[in-house]
């Protein structure tokens, strides 16, 4: 029978008192998908009108949409790591600029398209030239510039970048291992456990110095507990064992409460830094005979 | 920072020539 995904008066729902907010709270929804996926179908004429062709022209149709094919992959791509730039405070440039090389390759694509002749080059050129400048204009080029870097020590920053790449990718890995279960609860319940997680990310990304305290965080308990969502998945997969889902839901909402736990003490320490710093400055105010009324 | 009305006509563009281009309509045009 059909089942009804998770609705708000649903058992499980998330009408109860108390209820964590869901997964996607906060989440932006990603823009441009349909203009993608027009930019993933538009060249596929060229591979059924390039069979009628002589085999040269069928060749450069041929190379032709795969091009275009590449190119708007590549923009997907670009268009994620944009979207994750915009999302995080502190972010490098991209390494390699997906949407400029998009672009240009929409360029050639089109103008490989348009060739019909030797003698057409010069017009397919400039067909291809329009079409890579409406392609910029259309999706924008790639951030070029790091972002809140300043007065940041970009070892650190790296450091705490590698750290957090890690710890997602456990996450991904228990999220992977939470599919197995086939059980929808598990992979809400998951899903909620990795939106604490990430929020405590944020915190160590918003000030690098947490992350020695915060490492312990990032890697022992998040490998144990993919370690644990995997044996858990793989043994409920098998019985459907009501305690054993207890268990794991046991388990997961301590570690939330660890990591929340964790990253108020992180901020606590954040606050008695920013208050000996104060009171160095007012110390020093006093001595210079500044601070008057004291 | 692309204005919303600029990025929709670019892409609006793009897909009329990436259209025509498909099609073979351009073929040795120009």
């Amino acid at each position: 029978m059909a089942k009804r995904f998770s609705g708000e008066f649903s058992p499980d729902g998330r009408n109860q008192p108390g209820a964590k907010p869901g997964p996607l709270v906060g989440a932006k929804p990603s823009r441009h998908r349909l203009r993608l996926l027009i930019l993933f179908l538009l060249p596929l004429p060229l591979l059924f009108l390039g069979l009628g062709k002589p085999p040269l022209a069928m060749a450069v149709d041929f190379i032709a949409a795969a091009t275009l094919i590449l190119a708007a992959w590549l923009l997907q791509d670009g268009l994620k790591a944009e979207n994750a730039y915009n999302d995080r405070k502190i972010a490098r440039r991209p390494a390699f600029p997906r949407k400029i090389c998009a672009s240009v390759l929409t360029g050639i694509g089109i103008a490989l398209a348009t060739m019909d002749v030797l003698s057409g080059i010069p017009g397919a050129a400039l067909y291809g030239i329009v079409g890579g400048i409406l392609h910029s204009f259309s999706f924008g080029i790639d951030p070029m510039r790091d972002k809140g870097m300043e007065g940041i020590d970009t070892f650190q920053t790296e450091r705490v970048a590698t750290a957090l790449d890690k710890a997602e990718g456990y996450l991904a890995e228990m999220k992977d291992a939470a599919l197995r279960a086939g059980d929808r609860g598990v992979m809400a319940r998951v899903d909620r456990f990795q939106t604490t997680a990430r929020v405590m990310f944020r915190t160590v990304e918003e000030d690098p110095r947490d992350l020695s305290a915060a490492r312990k965080f990032l890697g022992i308990y998040l490998v144990a507990a993919r370690d644990a969502t995997v044996k858990f998945a793989d043994l409920f997969a098998q019985t459907r064992d009501a305690q054993t889902l207890a268990d794991f839901d046991a388990l997961l909402t301590d570690l939330e409460a660890s990591f929340e736990a964790k990253r108020e003490k992180l901020l606590v320490a954040d606050r008695s830094d920013l208050d000996i710093e104060i009171e160095v400055l007012r110390d020093r105010l006093k001595r210079d005979g500044l601070l008057i009324n004291d | 920072m692309q204005s919303e009305s600029l990025q929709k006509f670019g892409f609006v563009a793009l897909m009329i020539l990436m259209g025509l281009a498909s099609l073979g309509v351009l073929d040795g045009q120009i």
